[in-house]
């Protein structure tokens, strides 16, 4: 079986001595332009253990070097060496263009948090009157509960596009997903160029200095993961 | 690997401490629905039950919404509201019923729609 790290551009380009998983070599299977860079595989599924993990992304970053790099998600194993071959030649025009898109570019990723009692603690209490009827004040009650939960949504909304938009302007491509839990105020990734990963990472000190209520993490250069659509690999 | 936690520093471009907050919540969001449903013996039961109760939970909470968003606009009278809201009641009771069996916590359950909130 075949474990598969990326795909990537300059195939000829020789590899620089990076590790596989448990101690495998690593190798490149080109087509065109374009190559996957794998390691044989005694199994189909590798283990996530935080080894292994680290592993595979150190193998992305040392490409990342001197390449352009897609990203395979941990763990992708294909039958054999013709699979992959297939695989290069199905996806070669998603693969081209993906790679034009990520070059020069890595992915920095951003997570805010906040506390939401605050904002609930400061949204107007209006409390309707309890009404005789147990289904009426339930109903009520769930009214003004809505209600507090609509500011809040609200609240959230302009803080994360606040902090979004200054960010996504130093940036080539961005996502961003708010409240995936109710204290995730938001939780971001960028495609950034190389050069601006310093002016990028300067931003972030100055709104987390404008916004001291919140918390700020922003982490990477890490491949770009959020921003390569890969088909799946049969 | 041995320099794991150095790889791991390399990482943080800029961060304020207590990262342990931000991994509860990653954590917390990982946890909300379940990316596999567990098919050993045991897990079974509690991982259908979870994806089953979730997409019922889903279901209580839109009807419930468009029964609000009826409210507000006044298109509901006050008998209706009355009968609306004593069958939330029940439902809801009903749900807590059936957390309590399969031991599972409202956090598990995505209680909180997220973004999907304001399809709703």
């Amino acid at each position: 079986m075949i474990y598969l790290y990326a795909i990537i551009d300059r195939p000829a380009v020789p590899l620089s001595d990076i590790p596989g998983l448990e101690g495998a070599v690593i190798d490149v299977l080109s087509y065109q332009n374009i190559g996957a860079v794998i390691s044989p595989s005694m199994t189909s599924e590798v283990p996530p253990t935080e080894a292994n993990l680290w592993q595979h992304e150190a193998a992305l970053e040392a490409l990342m070097d001197d390449r352009s790099v897609l990203p395979v998600r941990f763990g992708t194993v294909l039958a054999d060496e013709p699979a992959v071959q297939a695989a290069l030649v199905a996806h070669y025009g998603e693969f081209t263009a993906n790679l034009n898109r990520v070059r020069g570019h890595v992915e920095l990723g951003l997570r805010v948090l906040w506390d939401h009692n605050d904002v609930l603690s400061l949204t107007p209490d209006a409390r309707p009157q309890t009404p005789s009827g147990n289904g009426l004040a339930y109903m009520s009650a769930r009214l003004e509960e809505e209600r507090k939960l609509e500011v809040r949504r609200q609240r959230a909304e302009v803080l994360a596009e606040g902090i979004h938009m200054p960010l996504a302007r130093l940036a080539a491509e961005s996502t961003r997903r708010m409240l995936i839990t109710p204290r995730s105020l938001v939780a971001a990734a960028y495609l950034v160029e190389r050069e601006r990963v310093a002016g990028f990472r300067q931003e972030v000190e100055v709104l987390s200095s404008t916004h001291p209520e919140l918390r700020f993490l922003c982490t990477g250069p890490w491949p770009p993961f959020s921003f390569v659509a890969m088909s799946n690999e049969q | 690997m041995s320099d794991q936690p150095q790889l791991v520093n390399s990482k943080l471009l800029f961060e304020q401490g207590n990262l342990e907050d931000f991994a509860a919540e990653m954590e917390r969001a990982d946890s909300v629905l379940p990316r596999h449903v567990n098919a050993d013996p045991e897990g079974v039961e509690h991982g259908l039950a979870k994806l089953v109760l979730t997409l019922v939970e889903l279901l209580r909470q839109l009807l419930e919404r468009q029964a609000l968003k009826r409210i507000e606009n006044g298109s509901l009278g006050d008998e209706e509201i009355e009968r609306l809201g004593d069958t939330f009641q029940k439902l809801q009771a009903r749900m807590e019923d059936l957390k309590r069996v399969f031991g599972l916590e409202d956090e598990e359950l995505n209680l909180n729609l997220g973004p999907l909130g304001d399809l709703l």
